[in-house]
């Protein structure tokens, strides 16, 4: 079969005998792979001297310049989620993931040509705007192969692959300071090669999952499984209707609301340990507690999706809101009493929560909505994160100027902000909470 | 729980999860810096 061919069968039902649980590690292949997104930032400080490599020189580019590159991927991320849904529909889960290898692959390759002719634009435009399409289209598509395969374990199936995207990370930057040292020479900060191999290597991972990953029979379900009663199932609502109906403006809501309050403080996290304990936790150990973090956003993704297959998707969001809120008015005493160990555990089961937010999401999605488009409703919905991703750094960025600039030290500068991300946090209940069931047609049950 | 334990589905779960469980290490090490 030629590859146009393979592709062309990509709608076609999975075989009989086909195992369900070859498709996670396909889905996982890509979103460890486009999860990297999350540790661009390593190369940020080597693209401020690629011309006087050892230190910054005339004509290196500035790191507000650099900063660009990230904001407009995950801008082009969120494009792409939001309008590629009914292209991902039609052509199927293998096409759509081929071109996201192709776009995350080559905007590897694009951007180091980026670096080694100094040019920025063409890393804005390689993996600003090429990276990001593929960033959007292969977040989107496995989550939407994986809802469809597991409709009895909605929430443990996305979870896996979203954990992907926070793993991602955690493989990608030691793995990119790895290559750079590598490739570092007397003329050279090993930037441009890096980005060469990592093209490769995340071209390769991310055809691998297009090729392994395969979609069920329209009418296919897990052996001995009948939806539970209420259950939307793949006749579920079209994208208008869900548009039209009030759960999809409080779902918006209640992703928008967990995530500002949660990656606000993961961008800050280095800085606030270091404010919170001053001459007790150095650069080194604030390091640890990202890295720490990144292992339970990435742990919560897994726990608290297959916790909400369990006690249910809304009563999951609840725990998030209320414990999230509790943990957020609390922590500000962990800091006070001098305990550093008291602050770790806080904000680690804060962002636990964060990720679980992500992971539990296409559950609730699809059981509000079922899988008919689920790919344009969940891609419209995931706009919310783009939002948050703006609003959450300005509001805990905002109140810590205004605390400093009214003689707060800078050890509790952060009190003010975290009780303000607790009242996020309630208002994200109550939209929680209002969440009913849709029935055909949209609106409330 | 036949169809989870298929030597290609095994395979399938291995690859990708021991590069992650690397990067896992790589990252809990570095945040052994911070009770050390």
């Amino acid at each position: 079969m030629s590859n146009a061919a393979a592709l062309a069968a990509s709608t076609a039902a999975a075989p009989q005998a086909w195992s369900r649980w070859l498709v996670p590690p396909a889905a996982l292949a890509v979103h460890l792979s486009i999860g990297q997104l999350y540790a661009f930032s390593v190369f940020n400080e080597p693209l401020t001297r690629v011309i006087g490599v050892d230190a910054r020189a005339a004509g290196d580019w500035r790191l507000t310049d650099v900063g660009w590159i990230f904001s407009l991927a995950i801008v082009v991320l969120g494009l792409t989620a939001a309008f590629a849904g009914p292209w991902i529909e039609r052509v199927g889960p293998r096409r759509a993931l081929a071109l996201a290898a192709c776009c995350f692959g080559g905007g590897f390759a694009v951007s180091a040509v980026g670096v080694l002719t100094h040019q920025i634009v063409l890393l804005y435009a390689g993996y600003g705007v090429l990276g990001g399409l593929g960033l959007g289209l292969g977040y989107v598509t496995p989550v939407t192969v994986l809802v469809k395969w597991f409709p009895d374990r909605r929430g443990l199936a996305a979870g896996l692959a979203i954990m992907g995207f926070g793993g991602g990370a955690l493989i990608a930057a030691p793995l990119s300071v790895s290559l750079m040292q590598l490739f570092r020479s007397a003329t050279s900060v090993g930037v441009a090669e890096t980005f060469l191999a990592m093209g490769c290597l995340y071209f390769a991972a991310i055809g691998a999952g297009a090729a392994a990953i395969r979609l069920p029979a329209p009418d296919w379900r897990p052996e001995g499984w009948t939806p539970p009663p209420g259950r939307v199932e793949a006749n579920g609502a079209a994208p208008g209707e869900a548009l039209r109906a009030p759960q999809f403006w409080l779902l918006w809501l209640v992703l928008c609301l967990n995530v500002a309050a949660g990656i606000g403080v993961l961008g800050q996290a280095s800085v606030m340990i270091q404010e919170a304990f001053p001459g007790r936790v150095g650069a080194e150990a604030a390091a640890g507690f990202v890295g720490l973090l990144s292992l339970f956003n990435m742990a919560g993704r897994l726990f608290w999706s297959a916790v909400s297959d369990w006690i249910g998707r809304r009563a999951t969001y609840c725990v998030f809101f209320a414990a999230g809120a509790a943990l957020y008015a609390c922590v500000p005493f962990a800091g006070s009493l001098g305990s550093v160990a008291l602050f770790v555990v806080g904000y680690a089961l804060i962002i636990s929560m964060f990720g679980g937010g992500f992971a539990a999401f296409p559950a609730y999605v699809s059981d509000l909505f079922g899988t008919r488009a689920f790919a344009p409703i969940y891609g419209r919905l995931l706009t919310a994160w783009s939002t948050a991703g703006v609003l959450g750094p300005v509001l805990i960025n905002y109140l810590r100027e205004h605390q400093i600039a009214r003689g707060v030290a800078p050890a509790e500068a952060y009190t003010l902000t975290m009780y303000v991300l607790a009242c996020v946090l309630v208002a994200g209940f109550a939209c929680n909470a209002l969440i009913r069931p849709v029935r055909s047609g949209g609106g409330k049950r | 729980m036949k169809r989870l334990m298929q030597p290609r589905v095994i395979a399938s779960w291995a690859t990708v999860c021991l590069p992650l469980a690397w990067g896992a290490y790589a990252t809990l090490q570095r945040a052994l810096a911070l009770f050390t």
